[in-house]
């Protein structure tokens, strides 16, 4: 009876293992999760990079943001909706009728982690910081700034070069998280061994290349809903180690499932995935006219990458036509993600129905397109793609569509710094990239469409669209610019600098043990209110 | 000899310079702007430059390469581009976590070849030979990497009997530890295996058909005796220097071993530090394994020249 | 002793045809390098008629049949662009052997005159061996990573990272086997019968050395293979759509859940080919071993 049993447990375990068919019930996914959860525990998080520096100031990696959600909050945050409310602020901020004075009021009584209080004199020393440490990576996000005031302990007031509609977006992120002043005169330019600042957990320990430690701050105005007594976050940069790492229960959390992973994920009925659509994209950008560097002026390209397609932009559209955007997401991503054909997400409150035009698949009319132009077919052109698999595999599938229309892609796989090095001083011809996406579209369009844009490496240039963008960028009306972005995508779009190709999604895998994580389109991983699930 | 040891040692210090130029210039050579690489996603001219200055990067070649033999024979190799955590210290934390598991890998790797060495010696011509030298040779068939995965998902997923990934200290936890370094041990001893094989089948051969074996055998020493007693304890030093000198061929396959295994030792630091173009970080791990390949090697020559002074009239040649 | 040196080392110079094919005789009695033999012939087969053999363009994609498991018209079955396996195999087979052979040959053609050099002239040898020292101090995988980063992924590139990263051990061969030899009495002998230096190098010296460098190539071969298939794992191997063995195993890992078959046919693939590559190099190691010719 006993062996019966035993075998009719194996037959299901290996049943449930074989099939995707959920037969037992897991904790909901992406459903309210309401268990109660139990304090204490350390959480294992598996991350697909290693950050750099952990100085708010100094950071450039998104993964780095993941690490900062836990350790240093910031004035503002963003909500499941993406919509910014207050963090260590109390209010949102008041914009002067002239829209160039902010003024922030601050939550009061807070301490950070070394114990010291948090003021408005703490809130200018770090926003100066941002904006003035040599070497600091928030200086262009903070380039409207013309400087910041105390007004009273709890009050700070911003000044304005000109209005900047982003500016609570950028102060939604790394701009806008608040250093202890004590540990900043203390440690000097060693911030970033042992930050100090206001989260649910604060800074324990970093072994290079390996995982970085954060226990519970008992000083944090919320610790009462912190349950977790210690986060560790390990490196992994390998996928499938990832995976398989989650599935052995070596850690908890997965960041960036694979695509390819997600059925098996699914299945597995000892764990569960969260998604949220992404606020980024990934495209093609073309390179038109950069011959001279990024952020220099837009000159006439050299062989050997002058070409029909940065010539023509009826090639350019030939060539988008002749992409199927919904093969790829099928054959490449499994059918996780979502096409794209513009810079902002379709959940963004500024998106229109403009924003996201799409041209359909049309191989018939990219032939003639390209039969117009008068070019010898094939047109040759080069790409340069990343190297692991799966964006080898996504250059596969674009080289085989296009080949259709009369395109001949070369693909020309290159390591990540070095094809940033390389594209940045306008060697390429074509260039599989995306951006991560930030709140504001404002961080998706302006540094890529406007001419001289930092991240323009297309070298494209239309004074139409640098106008709108200021315009979009000067005002606070969500419906005026709503429309606006809507006018600079399909202006943009009929330019073909970038070739938007699609949306991906933030995929993470959590044992079905944990509970209250929170994942947002932003990406960033949340853990102040996570925790092991009673009875785990 | 004390010529020879003096020669050795200038030959060693030469070596050693070649390598710093090489390492130095060899990273300067990869392409990528570190920079840049530091930049990130991101990309703003004012703070490159500001970054290119904080690094010294601004400076001629040859001051930087002064600078940075300079400091490191002060043990100072400079502070991570990426992580601003001073490499010294970082590798320190790593060494002894790859020298470990190349330990325990070795261990493994000495107890498949020496055992089928052995049957591959004295059971000639036979299928135990055949089997033998086989399962020896499989391990140096194998691509690292799929072998890695294979083991995980056997062991770890479909039966989860040992931990996928991570390293527990000997000394903290030998029980733990031992569960952890069991999979990548095997992985990484495996390809070793096969050279140790190659090296006791043949000085098995040449011990078993030497004189004083068969002296021995004639004096009415039984098999096992003459194996064991003998034959492999003659075979054992030449056995021992070959795996001395693996050292290179260990290191390559920690770099893979690691990084499937999620080891935070020697070789994952080499494979990140490349893919960030973490130039500080990169020299000094090219360093200290130049470093004690060239020690190794000054050690062995020095070793043999003592038990065999033969080997001075031929130099270094293995 | 020093007679009978003499006339061992002479008749071995005089008959080295023979002697090899002796003991290509003696390997094929070895029955597992005889079938390694087979395996490694039918392989080279299968890589230089790829063209004739394979059923479809390795590159063609039919996204509407992508991941189908084997099938009388997929033996291989089909990868996720819907590419037919068993052609990617034959292709990959094709650039695993070329990147094994050409990387070997590479490093022979560089390392085998240095080598010769280093051991004959006494005054070059210090200015080669530091340099063969400096290069033996950097490991294989690192070497190769940092010319695959250099000259970007390409099939050239793994060649060239790999050949670069074996001429330290085929100059440290030579150099053994030139010093050995030149001590001959043979060679002295030679020398007295007013043989010029160039006489000397290729007609006594390298063909008794050629043994050496055989069993030495038949180690690199399938380490250079494996070589490539670790460069493909890091994302420093051939360019796509170009498939090589170590490049499809390491692009299909992740794909192992929904089709088993492409890590199951590439995997063996490359196991048997490296697995017969190594048994008939340690066949033939035996085999031209005189001491093994005593026994």
């Amino acid at each position: 009876m006993d062996a019966l049993r035993r075998a009719a447990v194996l037959l299901v375990l290996a049943v449930t293992a074989c099939s995707s068919i959920d037969s037992t019930t897991p904790a909901p996914s992406n459903g309210p999760d309401n268990r109660p959860l139990k304090n204490g525990g350390e959480l294992r998080v598996a991350l697909s990079a290693e950050p750099d520096l952990l100085d708010p100031t100094l950071a450039r990696t998104l993964v780095g943001r993941t690490i900062f959600n836990a350790i240093c909050e910031k004035l503002y945050d963003v909500n499941e909706k993406l919509a910014i409310v207050p963090q260590l602020a109390a209010a949102p901020p008041e914009i002067s009728g002239d829209g160039k004075t902010v003024t922030i009021k601050l939550r009061q009584g807070l301490k950070f982690a070394d114990g010291t209080t948090m003021d408005a004199a703490a809130v200018k020393t770090s926003l100066d910081r941002h904006r003035t440490l040599k070497g600091s990576a928030r200086t262009s996000e903070l380039s409207s700034v013309d400087g910041v005031d105390v007004v009273d302990q709890a009050t700070v007031a911003i000044r304005l070069k000109a209005p900047f509609a982003p500016l609570a977006a950028v102060l939604a992120d790394r701009a806008g998280m608040i250093m202890s002043p004590a540990a900043l005169t203390a440690q000097g330019d060693k911030f970033a061994t042992n930050p100090v600042c206001i989260g649910p957990f604060k800074f324990s320990s970093r072994v290079a290349q390996d995982r970085i430690e954060v226990v519970k701050d008992p000083n944090y105005y919320d610790a009462a809903k912190v349950h977790l007594d210690k986060v560790t976050y390990k490196i992994i940069a390998d996928s499938s180690t990832r995976f398989n790492n989650l599935r052995s229960g070596d850690v908890e959390v997965l960041d960036t499932v694979a695509a390819t992973d997600v059925d098996a994920l699914k299945a597995d009925a000892n764990l569960r995935l969260l998604t949220s659509a992404s606020l980024g994209y990934q495209g093609i950008t073309v390179n038109i006219a950069n011959q001279n560097g990024v952020g220099q002026a837009p000159g006439t390209l050299a062989a050997p990458y002058a070409g029909p397609l940065a010539a023509d932009v009826k090639i350019r559209q030939a060539f988008e036509l002749s992409l199927d955007r919904d093969a790829i997401n099928t054959v490449v991503f499994r059918g996780q993600f979502s096409p794209a054909c513009g810079p902002i997400s379709p959940d963004s409150e500024l998106s229109s129905d403009a924003a996201q035009a799409c041209p359909k698949h049309d191989v018939a009319a990219a032939k003639s397109l390209l039969s117009q132009a008068g070019v010898s077919i094939p047109v040759k052109v080069g790409m340069v793609i990343g190297t692991d698999a799966q964006a080898r595999r996504l250059g596969e599938a674009i080289q085989a569509q296009v080949r259709e229309a009369g395109f001949d892609v070369e693909l020309q796989p290159t390591e990540f710094s070095a094809s940033l090095d390389q594209t940045d001083k306008g060697k390429f011809q074509l260039f599989q990239i995306g951006w991560s996406g930030r709140v504001d579209p404002d961080g998706n369009i302006a540094n890529f469409l406007k001419t001289k844009g930092s991240q323009n490496i297309s070298g494209y240039s239309n004074p139409d669209v640098d106008s709108l963008i200021d315009q979009a960028r000067a005002t606070t009306d969500t419906s005026r610019r709503r429309d606006l972005y809507g006018q600079v995508i399909t202006k943009a779009r009929a330019d073909g600098s970038i070739i938007y190709l699609y949306r991906a999604k933030n995929l993470l895998g959590v044992s079905a043990k944990i509970g209250g994580v929170k994942l947002f389109g932003d990406g960033i991983l949340r853990f102040g209110e996570a925790g092991f699930a009673v009875g785990s | 000899m004390g010529r020879y040891v003096l020669r050795r040692l200038v030959e060693s210090a030469v070596t050693f310079v070649l390598a710093t130029i090489v390492i130095f210039l060899g990273v300067r050579a990869l392409p990528g702007d570190p920079v840049r690489a530091l930049a990130g996603e991101e990309n703003d001219p004012q703070a490159l430059a500001e970054i290119r200055r904080a690094y010294g990067l601004d400076e001629s070649i040859v001051v930087q390469y002064v600078r940075y033999v300079g400091r490191a024979l002060r043990g100072d190799l400079g502070t991570s581009a990426r992580t601003r955590l001073p490499v010294a210290e970082t590798i320190g934390h790593a060494l002894p976590v790859t020298l470990q598991l190349a330990a325990f890998a070795m261990v493994v790797a000495v107890l498949i070849g020496l055992s089928t060495g052995i049957v591959a010696s004295v059971r000639r011509r036979t299928a135990s030979e055949w089997a033998a030298n086989t399962v020896a040779l499989l391990g140096l068939s194998i691509p690292v990497f799929w072998f890695g995965q294979m083991v995980i998902l056997l062991f770890a997923i479909a039966y989860p009997v040992l931990p996928a990934s991570g390293f527990v200290s000997f000394f903290s936890d030998p029980v733990q530890s031992l569960r952890h370094l069991l999979l990548p041990g095997l992985v990484l001893g495996s390809g070793l295996a096969a050279v140790i094989m190659r090296q006791t089948r043949s000085a098995m051969l040449e011990a078993l058909g030497s004189d004083y074996i068969r002296t021995a055998r004639a004096k009415g020493l039984g098999g096992a005796q003459v194996v064991f007693g003998h034959a492999l304890r003659n075979s054992l030093i030449v056995v021992t220097t070959i795996v001395g000198l693996q050292l290179g061929a260990l290191i390559s396959g920690v770099v893979v071993t690691e990084q499937i295994f999620v080891v935070p030792g020697f070789g994952k630091l080499i494979v990140d530090g490349v893919l960030t173009r973490d130039y500080p970080m990169i020299q000094g791990l090219v360093l200290v394994t130049a470093t004690a390949y060239i020690a190794i090697n000054l050690l062995v020559d020095l070793l043999y020249s003592v038990i065999d002074p033969r080997i001075r009239v031929g130099g270094a040649v293995l | 002793m020093t007679v009978l040196e003499l006339t061992t080392a002479d008749t071995a110079a005089a008959a080295v045809p023979g002697s090899r094919r002796r003991a290509l005789r003696r390997v094929l009695r070895n029955p597992l390098a005889a079938v390694g033999l087979v395996v490694v012939v039918v392989a080279v087969l299968a890589a230089l008629l790829a063209d004739l053999v394979a059923p479809f363009p390795y590159d063609r994609t039919n996204f509407g049949a992508a991941l189908q498991p084997p099938s009388p018209a997929h033996w291989f079955g089909t990868d996720e662009l819907g590419r037919d396996q068993f052609s990617r195999v034959l292709f990959g087979l094709r650039a695993s052997v070329g990147v094994g052979v050409l990387s070997v040959a590479l490093s022979l053609a560089v390392g085998v005159p240095l080598g010769l050099l280093s051991g004959f002239y006494g005054w070059l040898d210090p200015v080669i061996s530091r340099l063969t020292d400096t290069l033996l101090a950097f490991p294989f995988l690192v070497l190769a990573v940092g010319l695959a980063a250099i000259l970007g992924p390409s099939l050239a590139t793994a060649t060239i990272a790999i050949g670069v990263a074996q001429i330290p051990a085929i100059i440290r061969v030579t150099r053994g086997e030139t010093l050995r030899l030149r001590g001959m009495d043979y060679v002295a002998a030679a020398v007295a019968g007013g043989a010029g230096d160039g006489v000397l190098l290729r007609r006594h010296i390298l063909p008794n050395a050629v043994n050496a460098l055989i069993v030495q190539a038949t180690v690199n071969v399938p380490a250079a293979i494996l070589g490539e298939a670790v460069l493909s794992f890091l994302g420093l191997g051939l360019r796509p759509p170009n498939p090589s063995l170590g490049g499809m195993l390491s692009s299909a890992e992740s794909l192992f859940r929904d089709g088993p078959w492409l890590v199951v046919f590439p995997g063996v693939a490359i196991v048997l080919l490296t697995l017969a590559l190594n048994l008939f190099g340690d066949g033939l190691r035996d085999a031209l071993d005189p001491r093994e010719v005593r026994r």
